[in-house]
C-alpha cells in the first residue's frame, strides 16, 4: 500500500511518502513561509524522485487539526481532493497526535501543544501503550497555565512536545516541577513520516464531508450563539 | 547524429523544469558573438512571463537548441532563437522554425517578427531561407557594440483543412475545462465546452450563514467551502454526465476575492490538475463576469464592459479576447457596497441590493440625491458621497420624528447610483467607438440598471449592442470562470503548481 501523508497544520510543512510501512521519502521544512505556493509543488517533486505517479497511490493521510486555520486548509483542501478525484481512502490523524508520536516511549505520558495565541494552547494528553498513542484527554483549546493546573492531577511524569514550548514552559514548570520535561529539539516538529505510520491504524473518513477539526468556533459564530441560545442552526449552505 | 533522435517540443509552462533560465543562459554563453543577450535572471524572469513561449531542442537528453517567442494573437515576436556551436549547419534552426510555424498556426498567429543586427550575415541568411522578409530598420537598436537592427517579418500561412497540423487538429476537438470559484461566499465548479457552452454549472451559497452576522465573515466563509468543494465538483461531473477522464484542463479564480476563501478553490484545483496531469489554468474574478455573456452569444469587439459588484464598479474597454483596459473605477466604495450599506440603513435584509432594487420599482426620485462625478471629465466613479447624503437624510427625518417614504427612499438612491453608471458609460461608449457594451457582475442582476442601460442604448447608440448575462450568470460562478479560462486555453497560459491566491489581482 502506497500512503501519502500531508501535515500543514502549523508552520511546519511535512510531507511523506509510505510503502507498506516502509518510510520510501520525506520532506520536513521548519520555515516561515507560504504553504499554498509549497505544498503541491513539493508533493510534485517528491513524489518524481521516487517515480511514484499519482494513480499509484492508495491512500491519503493527513492531520486534521487542530492547528493554523489556514493552514489546515490548505492541506486537508489537496488531500480530500485528492482522495476524491483518484478514488482512494482518506484518512486523517490529530495533528496533536502526530507529534505526540514523535515520543517513542511505552507508558510515556505525552503532552503535544501548539501555540494558539493569547496565552492560549491546543493541546492533549497522550500515552503510549502497546506501540500506539491512546488519548487520555480530549485533545483541546485551552489557557497555558489552566492547563498546567490541571495535569498536576495526574502527579506522574509527563514529557511535553512541540516547539512552541517555550511561550509557555513557566507554567508547565511552576505547577509540575520535577514532573515534566521538554522533549529534544529535533523531536518537536511534526513529522509525516510519523503520520503516515499511524494511519494504518486508521479507519478511512468520508471524503465529502470531512472538514478540520479547528476545536474553536470563529468569534463571530460565538457572538452570535451566545446572541441566539435556542437556535440550532442547520442548512446554512444551500444549492442556487 | 540520427536526426529522428531530435525532439523539438514547446514546454508546457505547467511542468517547465525548475532550472530553464540557468539551461538556457549556459547554451547562449557559447553562441554569441556579442555574449548573451541577457543574464540568468532576465532569462528566467522572460520564460515566466505569461506571453513568453519558449521552444526547445533535445538531442540525447541535452539541450542542444531553442526560441523564446513573445505571443500576443494575431502577432508574435522572435526574441532569441539559438543553436549549441557544437550542433550549428545540421538543420537544428529548421527544425526549430517548422515547430514555430506551426505552434504559431495553432494560435492564430499570422504576423511573425524580429530584430537582428544588420552585420549578422549569418542569422539573416538562415531567416531569409526561413521565409523572413526585410521591413525596415532600427536606428542604434543595440548596443554593446552599438548597431541598427534590421527588422524582418514572416507572414503565417494557415493551411487548409486537408493538411491541418497535429497541434491544429487538437485544437479544433472540443475542450472541457472543469473551472473552480471560491473568490467570495458561493463555492461553484463547472464544466465548460469550447468556452460557451455550460455542460453543468453547481452553485452553492452561504449566504444564509452570513446573513446572521449581517455581512460576509471571511473565516466562515472559508470553512464553508472546505465543507462544499468536493461535493460540489463531483456534482459537476454528473451533472455534465463526464469523468475526469473527459477533462482537459482545470481552471481556477486566483483573485480578486478574499484570501481564505480564494486558497480553497485553488488548492483543489492543484490537487485535481496534479492527479491527472492537467494544465492549470489561472483566471481573474473579473474577467470572469465579463466573459459570463460569452455562454449567452460571442462577445464582439471592441467592447466596452461596465463590471458592477460588492467589490467592484469599473468600466473596461477590450480590443479583443484576453485584452483588458480599464478606463475608469470607483474612488470609494464599489456600487454593491453602497446598496449594502444603505440597506442597513433603511432595515432590510443583508445583502440589501435585491431587496432595494424591488422597492425602488414602487417608489419614486423624489429625494433627488447628488449625482456623484457624473459630470466630471473622466470615467471614474464615487459613491460615498451619496451614501452620506442618504444616511444624514434618513437621520435628519429620525430627528424630526418625520416619516420617509421608504420606497421612494430606494427609487431616489437607486436612480442615483444608475444614472451615473449609465451616462458614463455610453459617454465611454461614444469615445472609443465599441461594438458592443457588456454588463458584468453581481449588481447586473439590478432591474433598474438593466432597463435604463437598454434604453440608453437603444436610443442614444447606433451600431453597438447590448449584452445582458441572464440572471443566472449574473451572481458568482464557475461557468465565467470556465469561459474566461477559454481564452487562456487557447494561447495555452497555464502555469504551475506554485499559483497562489491574489486577493488584489488587477485585471491586465
Amino acid at each position: 500500500m502506497r500512503v501519502l501523508a500531508i501535515d500543514t497544520s502549523n508552520q511546519v510543512m511535512s510531507i511523506a511518502l509510505n510503502e507498506d510501512k516502509k518510510l520510501i521519502a520525506e520532506l520536513t521544512t521548519n520555515v516561515k513561509r507560504n504553504h499554498s505556493e509549497r505544498l503541491m509543488p513539493a508533493i510534485e517533486k517528491l513524489m518524481k524522485e521516487v517515480n511514484w505517479s499519482p494513480d499509484s497511490l492508495n491512500r491519503i493521510a493527513i492531520s486534521k487539526g487542530p492547528g493554523s486555520y489556514t493552514g489546515l486548509r490548505i492541506g486537508l483542501t489537496v488531500a480530500k481532493t485528492l482522495a476524491w478525484t483518484l478514488d482512494i481512502d482518506l484518512v486523517a490523524v490529530s495533528s496533536l497526535k502526530v507529534l505526540a508520536a514523535n515520543i517513542y516511549a511505552e507508558g510515556q505520558l505525552i503532552v503535544p501543544l501548539f501555540d494558539a495565541r493569547r496565552g492560549n494552547i491546543y493541546t492533549g494528553l497522550y500515552k503510549m501503550e502497546n506501540g500506539s498513542y491512546v488519548p487520555l484527554e480530549e485533545d483541546t483549546h485551552i489557557s497555558s497555565k489552566k492547563w498546567a493546573f490541571y495535569l498536576s492531577k495526574y502527579k506522574r511524569p509527563m514529557i511535553i512536545v512541540g516547539q512552541d514550548i517555550k511561550k509557555h514552559e513557566v507554567y508547565f514548570k511552576e505547577e509540575l516541577a520535577d514532573k515534566v520535561k521538554m522533549a529534544e529539539d529535533e523531536w518537536n516538529l511534526p513529522r509525516a513520516s510519523r503520520l503516515a505510520t499511524l494511519a494504518y491504524e486508521e479507519k478511512p473518513v468520508n471524503v465529502h464531508t470531512f472538514i478540520p477539526e479547528y476545536l474553536k468556533l470563529t468569534e463571530a459564530e460565538e457572538t452570535w450563539k451566545a446572541a441566539h441560545p435556542n437556535e440550532v442552526g442547520g442548512l446554512y449552505v444551500e444549492k442556487i | 547524429m540520427d536526426r529522428s533522435e531530435i525532439i523539438v517540443e514547446l514546454i508546457q509552462k505547467y511542468s517547465s523544469p525548475p532550472n530553464l533560465g540557468e539551461t538556457l543562459f549556459r547554451l547562449t554563453e557559447g553562441s554569441y558573438s556579442t555574449g548573451p543577450p541577457w543574464t540568468v535572471k532576465q532569462f528566467m524572469e522572460v520564460t515566466e512571463q505569461r506571453n513568453i513561449q519558449c521552444i526547445v531542442a533535445y538531442y540525447e537528453n541535452q539541450l542542444i537548441g531553442y526560441a523564446i517567442l513573445s505571443v500576443l494573437p494575431p502577432e508574435a515576436e522572435l526574441y532569441l532563437i539559438v543553436v549549441d556551436k557544437k550542433f550549428k549547419k545540421q538543420g537544428i534552426a529548421t527544425l526549430l522554425f517548422e515547430r514555430i510555424n506551426s505552434y504559431l498556426e495553432h494560435v492564430q498567429v499570422d504576423s511573425l517578427f524580429l530584430e537582428v543586427r544588420k552585420s549578422n550575415e549569418a542569422a539573416i541568411n538562415l531567416y531569409q531561407k526561413n521565409k523572413f522578409e526585410k521591413i525596415g530598420e532600427r536606428k542604434n537598436y543595440y548596443s554593446h557594440p552599438r548597431e541598427d537592427a534590421r527588422v524582418m517579418i514572416k507572414k503565417i500561412e494557415r493551411r487548409k483543412e486537408q493538411g491541418l497540423s497535429t497541434d491544429t487538429r487538437d485544437f479544433m476537438k472540443r475542450v472541457r475545462i472543469l473551472a473552480i470559484e471560491t473568490s467570495c461566499d458561493e463555492t461553484s465548479v463547472a464544466v465548460i465546452e469550447d468556452g460557451e457552452k455550460i455542460l453543468s454549472n453547481v452553485v452553492a451559497s452561504q449566504i444564509k450563514s452570513h446573513q446572521r452576522f449581517g455581512g460576509i465573515v471571511p473565516e466562515i466563509a472559508s470553512r464553508h467551502h472546505v465543507e462544499q468543494i468536493t461535493l460540489i465538483a463531483q456534482e459537476a461531473l454528473n451533472e455534465a454526465n463526464l469523468s475526469i477522464e473527459n477533462i482537459d484542463a482545470v481552471a481556477v479564480t486566483e483573485g480578486p476575492g478574499l484570501v481564505g476563501a480564494l486558497l480553497i478553490g485553488i488548492s483543489a484545483a492543484k490537487a485535481i490538475a496534479f492527479a491527472h496531469g492537467l494544465p492549470l489554468i489561472p483566471v481573474n474574478h473579473i474577467a470572469g463576469h465579463i466573459y459570463a455573456n460569452q455562454l449567452v452569444r460571442p462577445l464582439t469587439f471592441p467592447l466596452l464592459a461596465l463590471v458592477v459588484s460588492g467589490g467592484h464598479t469599473e468600466l473596461v474597454l477590450m480590443q479583443k479576447d484576453g485584452d483588458y483596459h480599464i478606463i475608469g473605477e470607483t474612488r470609494d466604495d464599489a456600487a454593491g457596497e453602497a446598496y449594502d450599506k444603505i440597506g442597513r440603513v433603511i432595515g432590510v435584509p443583508y445583502p440589501g441590493g435585491k431587496h432595494i432594487d424591488e422597492m425602488a420599482q414602487k417608489g419614486e426620485d423624489t429625494f433627488h440625491f447628488p449625482r456623484g462625478m457624473m459630470k466630471e471629465n473622466n470615467y471614474d466613479f464615487s459613491f460615498s458621497g451619496l451614501k452620506s447624503s442618504f444616511i444624514n437624510r434618513v437621520h435628519n427625518a429620525e430627528q424630526k420624528g418625520e416619516e420617509l417614504n421608504k420606497e421612494d427612499l430606494a427609487a431616489s438612491f437607486q436612480a442615483s447610483v444608475v444614472d451615473v453608471l449609465v451616462s458614463k458609460t455610453i459617454r465611454a461608449a461614444k469615445e472609443y467607438g465599441v461594438k458592443e457594451i457588456v454588463l458584468a457582475g453581481g449588481v447586473a442582476a439590478n432591474r433598474g440598471l438593466r432597463n435604463s442601460l437598454s434604453k440608453a442604448v437603444e436610443e442614444q447608440l447606433e451600431n453597438t449592442s447590448l449584452a445582458i448575462p441572464p440572471l443566472a450568470l449574473c451572481g458568482d460562478n464557475a461557468a465565467m470562470i470556465g469561459a474566461a479560462a477559454y481564452v487562456e486555453y487557447k494561447t495555452q497560459h497555464f502555469v504551475d503548481y506554485s499559483l497562489n491566491a491574489k486577493p488584489g489581482l488587477e485585471l491586465s
